[in-house]
C-alpha cells in the first residue's frame, strides 16, 4: 500500500513538471515561420524610429525586403533576418537580426562591407562584419577572411581604420560613426554614443520587442474572439441596397459603432464606394476587407468624402483609433478614409476605384502593424501594385498596361531616396512588359484622373 | 552539496511523512501547479470579456484628444439584485467628457460578466470598483501624462474620499493611439 502511495506521489510530481504546462509554442513549422516574420517586422517598425535612423543617415532610406525574411536554427538558437539594404555598388549588406534563445529575444543590426575582389578568381568573400545594437551603437566588429570570422580588438579596429584610404568612412575611435560626422572623436572603447558620435547614458529609448501577437490579438476577427455571433453581416451592402456597410453594433443607427461604413454623401462617389465594399478587396489569401473590417465592431473602416483635402490629394487614410491592451495586443482599430469630393467626381471610375483601394490597403497595412511605419508606400509599391492592377482589370476590364499605370499612381515617392534606384529597377524587372514606360504611365494616369479615359463617374 | 546526498535526505524525509499527508500534498501540488500555469484570468474569468467590450465601444472623446489627456479614474458600479447596473459613477479624476461617454455606452458594455465574477467571489457585495487607466497618444504630436492634480482626486467621489466595502475588480488599461494620416 505504501508503495502505491509513493507511486502516486511520484506521479503527482511528474505531473507538476510536465502535466499541466501550457505550451504556447507553435509546432507547425509554417506557423513558426509566419510568427517569426511577424516578430521581426514588428521589431523593424519599432527600431526604424530609433536605432535604424543612423543607418538611414549613412545609406539613405532603408529598403527592407519583407519577402526575404529568413529563419535559421542553429542548436538552440533561432536566427531571423530581415534584409534592410543590399547595395551592390558599395558592397554593403545590412540586415536586422533577431535571435531567440531559451525564451529570450535579442536583436541586432549586422553590416557587412565586402572588400573589393583583389585576387582573380577568388571565391571566398572577404570584408568587415560589424554588429550594432538595435539602438544603433557599435557592439562588435569582425574581420571576415576566406569565409572565417575573427573578432577585431579595439586596436585592430583602429589600425584597420587608420589603414584605409580617405574614403570618408574612417572611424578612428571605432564608435560606429564615421570621422567626418563624428562630433566627439576619440571616444573611449565600449562607450555608448548618439548618432553624432558623442557619449550618452545607457538610457537610450528602450527598444522593446512587441508581443508576437502583432495585430488584433485575441480579438482577431474571425477567430471567435469574444463576439462569435456578431449578428447579421453588416458588410453586406446588397441587403440595404445602398451599398453601405451598416452601423454594426448600433442597431439604433447612432454613429460611432460601425464595421465598414459608407458615409460618403456625393452620389457618384457613394455608389463607387458601395460597389467596392460589395465586391470586397482580397489583400491576401483569407484576408479581405470584409473579413477584417466587416466582422464586428472592433475593427472598423469608415469612408467619408470631404472638401478639406489639398487639391493635389485625392484621398487619405487615418487610423483614428488604435487600442492596445497592457500587453501591447491590439484590441480594436478604426480607420477613416477620406476622398476628395472636389476632384474625384470628375475622374474616371477606374481612377476612383484605385484611390479607394489604395486607401483601403493603407487601412490593411495599419491593421497588420504598419501604423507606426513611415514607409507604407514602400511596402505598397513592393507588394501591392499587382493586387491593385488585378482589381482594376477584373472589375473594370482595364488593359493591363493601363491598370498598372493607374495602380502606381500615388506611389512615385516610394523609395524616393533609393541611392541607385535598385529597388525601382527590381520592381520594373518583376512587372516586366506589363509596365509601360514612365512617360506612358504618367500619360495614362493623367487620362484616367481627368476622366478622359475610362468610364465617367458622373 | 552532491546531488545524490540531497536525494537520499529527501527520500528519508518522505519516508517519515504519514501516507495520508503524502496524498494530500500530492493533490495540493497538482492543484496548485495547475492553478499557477492556468489561464491568466482564472481568478476573474469574465475580465477579458468586459475588457473586450470596453475596447470595442470606447471612442475617446474629441475634447480629451485635443487636450491629450490621460484618463486615470475609479469606476464605481452598483448592481441591482437582478444583476443590472443601477448606478455608474466615477471618481473626481475622470474628465466630464469621459463620464458622459461612459454613461452613453454603458448599455453596450458587458457588465453582466463582472456581475458573474462578483457572484462567484463575494455574493454579498453589490458595489464594484474598477480602476481605469487610458494613455492617449497622437502619433508625432503628443503623448498623455497623468497630472498630479488628477492623481489626488482618484479616490475622491464628489469631493469625499471613498470609504466602505467594495469589490475591487482588476484594472482596465488601454493605450489609445491616433495614427498619422497617410495619403
Amino acid at each position: 500500500m505504501k508503495r502505491i502511495y509513493f507511486i502516486l506521489l511520484c506521479f503527482a510530481v511528474f505531473f507538476m513538471f510536465n502535466g499541466c504546462q501550457k505550451d504556447d509554442r507553435p509546432t507547425d513549422p509554417e506557423q513558426t515561420a509566419v510568427q517569426s516574420a511577424q516578430d521581426i517586422t514588428n521589431l523593424y517598425q519599432v527600431t526604424s524610429k530609433y536605432g535604424l535612423h543612423r543607418f538611414t543617415k549613412k545609406y539613405g532610406n532603408l529598403t527592407p525586403d519583407f519577402k526575404e525574411i529568413a529563419t535559421k536554427k542553429v542548436d538552440d538558437q533561432e536566427f531571423i533576418t530581415l534584409p534592410l539594404r543590399m547595395d551592390i555598388s558599395s558592397n554593403v549588406t545590412l540586415q536586422l537580426v533577431m535571435i531567440k534563445k531559451q525564451g529570450e529575444t535579442y536583436a541586432q543590426v549586422s553590416e557587412f562591407i565586402a572588400d573589393p575582389i583583389s585576387k582573380k578568381g577568388a571565391r571566398e568573400v572577404n570584408g568587415t562584419l560589424t554588429i550594432y545594437r538595435v539602438n544603433g551603437v557599435l557592439y562588435k566588429k569582425y574581420q571576415v577572411t576566406d569565409g572565417k570570422t575573427s573578432l577585431m580588438t579595439d586596436s585592430a579596429i583602429k589600425k584597420a581604420g587608420a589603414g584605409t584610404s580617405n574614403s570618408g568612412d574612417d572611424d578612428e575611435d571605432a564608435d560606429g560613426v564615421p570621422d567626418k560626422e563624428d562630433k566627439c572623436p576619440n571616444t573611449p572603447a565600449d562607450t555608448w554614443v548618439d548618432p553624432a558620435g558623442c557619449p550618452v547614458d545607457n538610457d537610450l529609448p528602450e527598444v522593446v520587442v512587441p508581443n508576437p501577437n502583432p495585430g488584433p490579438g485575441t480579438g482577431l476577427p474571425g477567430d471567435g474572439g469574444y463576439n462569435p455571433n456578431p449578428g447579421p453581416d453588416p458588410g453586406s451592402p446588397g441587403d440595404s441596397g445602398d451599398g453601405t456597410g451598416g452601423d454594426g453594433g448600433s442597431p439604433g443607427g447612432s454613429e460611432g459603432y460601425f464595421y465598414i461604413y459608407n458615409k460618403v454623401s456625393n452620389p457618384c462617389l457613394r455608389a463607387m464606394v458601395a460597389g467596392i465594399i460589395d465586391r470586397d478587396i482580397n489583400f491576401k489569401a483569407n484576408e479581405s476587407m470584409k473579413s477584417i473590417f466587416g466582422v464586428n465592431g472592433k475593427f472598423n473602416l469608415i469612408f467619408h468624402d470631404t472638401t478639406g483635402l489639398a487639391s493635389d490629394v485625392n484621398g487619405n487614410a487615418t487610423p483614428s483609433k488604435i487600442y492596445f491592451d497592457a500587453n501591447g495586443n491590439m484590441l480594436s482599430m478604426d480607420v477613416d478614409i477620406q476622398l476628395n469630393v472636389n476632384n474625384l467626381p470628375g475622374s474616371s471610375q477606374e481612377y476612383i476605384a484605385m484611390v479607394a483601394v489604395h486607401e483601403a490597403i493603407h487601412a490593411y497595412l495599419s491593421y497588420k502593424g504598419y501604423a507606426f511605419s513611415h514607409n507604407q508606400h514602400d511596402v505598397m509599391l513592393a507588394n501591392y501594385v499587382e493586387l491593385m492592377a488585378k482589381y482594376l482589370t477584373d472589375n473594370y476590364n482595364m488593359p493591363a498596361a493601363d491598370a498598372y499605370s493607374v495602380a502606381m499612381g500615388g506611389l512615385y515617392e516610394a523609395f524616393q531616396n533609393s541611392v541607385n534606384n535598385q529597388t525601382w529597377d527590381n520592381i520594373a524587372a518583376k512587372l516586366g512588359n506589363k509596365l509601360p514606360s514612365l512617360n506612358e504611365r504618367s500619360r495614362l494616369l493623367a487620362d484616367y484622373e481627368t476622366g478622359h479615359k475610362g468610364k465617367k463617374c458622373n | 552539496m552532491p546531488i545524490t546526498r540531497l536525494g537520499t535526505k529527501a527520500k528519508n524525509v518522505i519516508k517519515n511523512i504519514d501516507m495520508k499527508i503524502r496524498i494530500i500534498i500530492a493533490i495540493l501540488l497538482i492543484f496548485n501547479y495547475c492553478t499557477v500555469f492556468g489561464q491568466k484570468n482564472d481568478e476573474f474569468p469574465s475580465y477579458e470579456k468586459f475588457n473586450s467590450s470596453f475596447a470595442e465601444h470606447l471612442k475617446y472623446p474629441a475634447e480629451l484628444q485635443k487636450k491629450c489627456a490621460t484618463t486615470f479614474t475609479l469606476m464605481k458600479v452598483t448592481f441591482a439584485s437582478s444583476g443590472e447596473v443601477e448606478i455608474l459613477s466615477f471618481s473626481d479624476s475622470a474628465e466630464p467628457e469621459f463620464v458622459s461617454l461612459m454613461q452613453e455606452i454603458k448599455d453596450k458594455l458587458d457588465f453582466k460578466s463582472i456581475y458573474t465574477d462578483l457572484k462567484t467571489k463575494q455574493k454579498e457585495l453589490k458595489e464594484v470598483l474598477i480602476p481605469i487607466h487610458i494613455d492617449f497618444e497622437k502619433m508625432d504630436e503628443c503623448k498623455s501624462t497623468i497630472s498630479s492634480a488628477n492623481l489626488q482626486k482618484v479616490y475622491r467621489f464628489a469631493g469625499t474620499p471613498i470609504s466602505g466595502e467594495y469589490f475591487m475588480y482588476p484594472a482596465l488599461y488601454g493605450r489609445y493611439v491616433v495614427g498619422r494620416t497617410i495619403e
